[in-house]
């Protein structure tokens, strides 16, 4: 049963959610004109137009019709004649989910950035365009709508990086945008592929919903061709998504980055590749999926392990978490792999999960530990004592740790529950090699964790005490820091206790007409 | 209408290019008063352009125009306004003033010549009235040996591929018993004609430095006068891509069907595939901005011919990439000619310039952002409008993902300006940008402007281009 998507149609090119990236982008205008002189209003702006988002986000949230299900708040309008494109934007479970994640991520990232005073006006402009740009990719059912906001984020990423990073900062911020155009590149060979396989039918179009009905019943490419476009399309976006081996861009690219910036790309970014990785070329081409499904799985698995492996031989502390989120991604890519409806769903859940987790993580790194020590390297925070002179950070640290690791009420836990789950269900072994991965993540999590604030120096030795009375007293978590972190640790112990509240929509949108044709893959593999 | 209203805008640059190199006689004459009268020819141009938008054949089919190309002729009189605006800018010690603004105007004349060609013979009128004051104007610092350089490289591969192309046009001649383009398009088939189409094609080449015909381009663009290597990037190519638009669409459509139209796409998609290569990797390693400039023009035009190899389709796609890349390589010219040194513009002379020169700086960002392809700026559209029309010709899908793959590389070395431009923080006790000028700052900015509308909604664009 097929969806009449036209009579679903707004009339008005202005829905709730278009708001999610329309008031980021007059924010960013806004910061770019900005004189000089008043630079300091541009973190005003930045955290209202953040929230501004983020409260489109849960107004959409709220409105969504879950009785109706399937994707809603559809918006189209003609744009591009010449090549069939229309301005189509909705939004299911999923794209409300990861819209929600942007919102607060993106709010609290602009806390911790309180403190940026160099150039304000241009560094707030900057992010708020990858927050606009992470909107829109997480609404567009238009592939073309959704490349040109996937790449909104290329140009304002490295400025941010190489403009603001610390570490290596020239190197990560162009090994990073190279990865992403690379993958881009073959996402765009796809787009035009699929393209040129509608116009030579007569059906210019680059609608995600319309081309749907031309690949499953119509035959737009046959089985061998899918085989084809699958992998580039899919590889394209997990570039940006962390899937192993071409993840070796994220971990110098976060550690590269300024705290909001590795914020941002850990926290959605990298979500950009894995959810439109499902949203296009899963849902799109189930024929091909099905072929490489064991390929990518696999992939994904070895991510868990080789990510927690290089974790734990890391001396920087940045580092550990940039390797982190790799084996958190991990758990994405098997998810969505596993073709089982509690796997998908955990996958999903995952990214919204790690996504706040990983945020936090970079928070408490980044600006409430490096920016007062001036050091990340394990060996020297060793020394320092800083779960006595920094208790709050300390206190963050650990609870973001605890839901990294997985620990039960948070959300860190139900997202890799329900991955296992799915893995056992459909792929045993691989199940296998994640439960150990995760047991990894423990290891270096507790390892860092101890190492970086609970060394020599607070273990309470005369010694250490004489020591601490020497060192220079440190500024102390200012209030923005604090209520970002309230703020990611409330979302991260809410969706811990209460994972149905997206659990639930995530499931009903994997249901919905729009995945109907993976929902058949995924019938068949459970057969 | 009779013809000489379809050739009246040519006249009345010439009259006025004609009338500036009088003034620059008159000992004294203000620059003031010059720049007026250049200004004066293009803006009557312009105007008679849109009083009287004729469209037709005429002269037996040597004059052919559609509102789609008497569009690309204004699009080349608003570029050719940028050049002038830069002259008064940025040559205010250059000897010989006038003359070089009257050569400009007889230039430009030409290229409205080859947009509006209908015939063989036309095009080689306008390709040698665009090419002959550009030679002279290219080496207009003739006191120093890159501007001579420029001068004498340009003029040698002008001629060469001038010669190649009368070859071609006399084989063409020789087979199909006329030079205009109908006439050729009904003529039958004969090898010949493939060969002579194949060999007219370099003069096509030459005007958008395509290889082979493309080594001039990096010397030429630095060793002329920031505002002659401008015309040359953006009016010149302009002209040259309607005029062969023209010749694909009619000649090599008509051919299409057989086995000669085949061959001559296969021409421009190896050339184009050449180009891309060798334009992206000469672009990855220079310092030097209009150097780089230089190389990404031979890349832009590679991408083109490979859209143009994709028939009709991907001809329009064309003429809608074209003027968007003029528009970005006009940003991109006014733009850095405010932090030029003695001539050049290295990218270390950009460091600071996102301070003294916002507006500027935020131009180039835009131009460099849009010819990298990176949506929402319309270099995007229409790089994806050529690669989707070329993607439908089976044969050409290869070359077209490797298209793809050389842009992604190309946003390294756009990225590198962008880095010096907006993050380098000034040398101490460098001395800051050369000049300042805000006339050049808001003609750099209204055409990096431009490409944002056009990019939002790329409609307002290819509705001229879908005229009639």
């Amino acid at each position: 049963m097929m969806t009449n998507w036209t009579s679903m149609t707004n009339s008005s090119i202005f829905s709730i959610l278009t708001y999610c990236y329309l008031v980021p982008v007059a924010g960013a205008l806004v910061c770019f004109l900005l004189p000089r002189a008043v630079d300091g209003v541009a973190k005003w702006i930045a955290l209202l137009a953040s929230v501004g988002s983020f409260a489109s986000a849960i107004a959409a949230f709220a409105s969504y019709d879950r009785s109706l299900a399937g994707l809603q708040f559809i918006t189209r309008v003609p744009w591009i004649e010449e090549l069939g494109v229309t301005y189509w934007t909705g939004a299911d479970g999923i794209s409300l989910s990861l819209l929600l994640l942007n919102g607060v991520v993106g709010a609290a990232g602009v806390l911790f950035s309180w403190n940026v005073r160099e150039r304000a006006g241009f560094f707030f402009g900057l992010y708020l365009l990858v927050v606009a740009g992470a909107a829109g990719v997480f609404q567009s059912l238009d592939l073309f709508v959704l490349f040109v906001f996937y790449e909104l984020v290329i140009v304002p990423k490295y400025l941010l990086i190489a403009g603001w990073g610390s570490t290596r900062r020239d190197y990560g911020a162009m090994k990073l945008t190279m990865y992403s155009v690379a993958g881009s590149a073959l996402v765009l060979v796809g787009m035009v592929w699929l393209w040129a396989v509608g116009a030579s039918r007569g059906q210019m179009t680059m609608g995600l919903p319309e081309m749907l009905p031309g690949l499953w019943a119509e035959g737009w490419l046959t089985k061998a061709e899918q085989v084809w476009l699958f992998p580039v399309m899919f590889l394209g976006f997990a570039v940006l998504g962390g899937l192993w081996p071409l993840h070796t861009w994220a971990p110098t690219g976060h550690v590269a980055a300024p705290t909001a910036g590795s914020m941002l790309l850990a926290g959605v970014v990298m979500k950009l590749g894995a959810y439109a990785a499902l949203r296009v070329p899963m849902a799109l081409m189930p024929e091909g999926l099905e072929v490489w499904r064991g390929v990518f799985a696999v992939l994904g698995a070895v991510g868990i392990v080789a990510g927690a492996l290089a974790a734990m031989q890391q001396q920087d502390l940045k580092f550990v978490v940039g390797y982190s989120s790799i084996a958190h991604m991990g758990f994405v890519l098997l998810g969505l792999m596993t073709l089982d409806l509690v796997g998908l769903s955990g996958a999903v859940f995952q990214m919204v999960s790690h996504g706040i987790i990983g945020g936090l993580l970079f928070a408490v790194v980044g600006r409430m530990v490096y920016e007062r020590t001036h050091t990340r390297d394990l060996a020297e925070l060793e020394g320092m004592g800083l779960s006595r002179r920094l208790p709050v950070a300390a206190g963050v640290f650990v609870l973001a740790s605890l839901a990294s690791m997985g620990m039960p009420g948070f959300s860190g836990f139900v997202a890799e529950v329900c991955v296992l789950v799915g893995a056992w269900r459909t792929m045993p072994g691989l199940m296998v090699v994640a439960v150990v991965g995760a047991a990894m993540t423990v290891a270096f999590t507790l390892g860092a964790m101890r190492r970086a604030f609970f060394g020599q120096a607070a273990g309470g030795g005369a010694g250490a005490s004489g020591e601490g009375g020497a060192m220079e007293p440190m500024e102390p978590v200012s209030a923005a820091e604090v209520v970002g972190a309230v703020v990611l640790i409330a979302a991260m112990l809410g969706l811990g206790v209460a994972p149905m509240v997206l659990l639930e929509p995530i499931g009903e949108a994997l249901q919905g007409d729009y995945f109907h044709g993976l929902i058949q893959l995924v019938q068949e593999v459970m057969r | 209408m009779s013809w000489w209203i379809a050739i009246l805008p040519e006249a009345v640059l010439v009259v006025a290019g004609v009338v500036l190199l009088g003034l620059g006689l008159a000992r004294g004459i203000l620059r003031g008063v010059l720049t007026a009268v250049a200004l004066a020819g293009l803006a009557g141009a312009l105007a008679v352009l849109f009083l009287w938008p004729v469209h037709g054949e005429w002269l037996r089919g040597a004059i052919l125009l559609t509102m789609a190309v008497q569009f690309g002729r204004a699009v080349i009189l608003v570029l050719a306004v940028g050049f002038v605006l830069l002259c008064h800018e940025t040559l205010r010690e250059v000897r010989h003033y006038a003359e070089l603004l009257g050569m400009g105007l007889f230039a430009v004349a030409g290229m409205l010549v080859l947009a509006a060609a209908g015939d063989l013979l036309m095009v080689f009128l306008g390709l040698e009235l665009a090419g002959m004051p550009l030679y002279a104007m290219a080496a207009w610092r003739k006191v120093d040996a890159r501007g001579v350089e420029a001068g004498v490289k340009f003029f040698l591969a002008g001629g060469v591929s001038a010669a190649v192309m009368v070859y071609g046009m006399s084989l063409v001649y020789g087979v199909a018993g006329g030079m205009g383009f109908r006439v050729i398009a009904g003529a039958e088939f004969d090898p010949l004609l493939v060969a002579g189409g194949v060999l007219v094609l370099a003069g096509f080449a030459f005007k958008v430095a395509a290889v082979p015909f493309h080594l001039w381009a990096p010397d030429v663009y630095v060793g002329a006068p920031t505002a002659v290597a401008s015309l040359v990037a953006t009016g010149s190519k302009v002209a040259g891509v309607f005029a062969l638009a023209k010749l694909v669409g009619f000649v090599f459509g008509a051919w299409a069907q057989q086995w000669e139209g085949v061959a001559v796409g296969i021409v421009l998609a190896v050339v184009g595939a050449a180009s891309v290569l060798v334009g992206n990797l000469g672009a990855l390693s220079q310092r030097e901005v209009k150097r780089l400039l230089a190389f990404s023009a031979v890349a832009q035009g590679g991408y083109l011919l490979i859209g143009f190899a994709g028939g009709e389709r991907g001809v329009y796609a064309g003429l809608f990439f074209v003027v968007i890349y003029a528009a970005a390589a006009g940003a991109a010219f006014a733009s850095i000619s405010l932090a030029e040194k003695d001539g050049r513009v290295e990218l270390e002379d950009l460091r600071g310039f996102s301070r003294q020169q916002p507006l500027a700086a935020a131009a180039l960002l835009l131009s460099l952002v849009s010819m990298a392809g990176i949506p929402p700026l319309a270099g995007f559209f229409g790089k994806f409008w050529l690669f989707a029309s070329a993607f439908e010709v089976e044969w050409l899908r290869w070359l077209v993902a490797f298209a793809i793959a050389m842009n992604a590389v190309s946003l390294y070395y756009y990225l590198q300006v962008v880095k010096f431009a907006y993050l380098a923080n000034p040398n101490e006790g460098a001395s800051t940008g050369s000049r300042s000028s805000a006339i050049l700052a808001w003609l750099a900015f209204s055409f990096a402007l431009l490409l944002l509308v056009f990019g939002l909604q790329p409609n307002f664009l290819s509705y001229f281009l879908r005229l009639e």
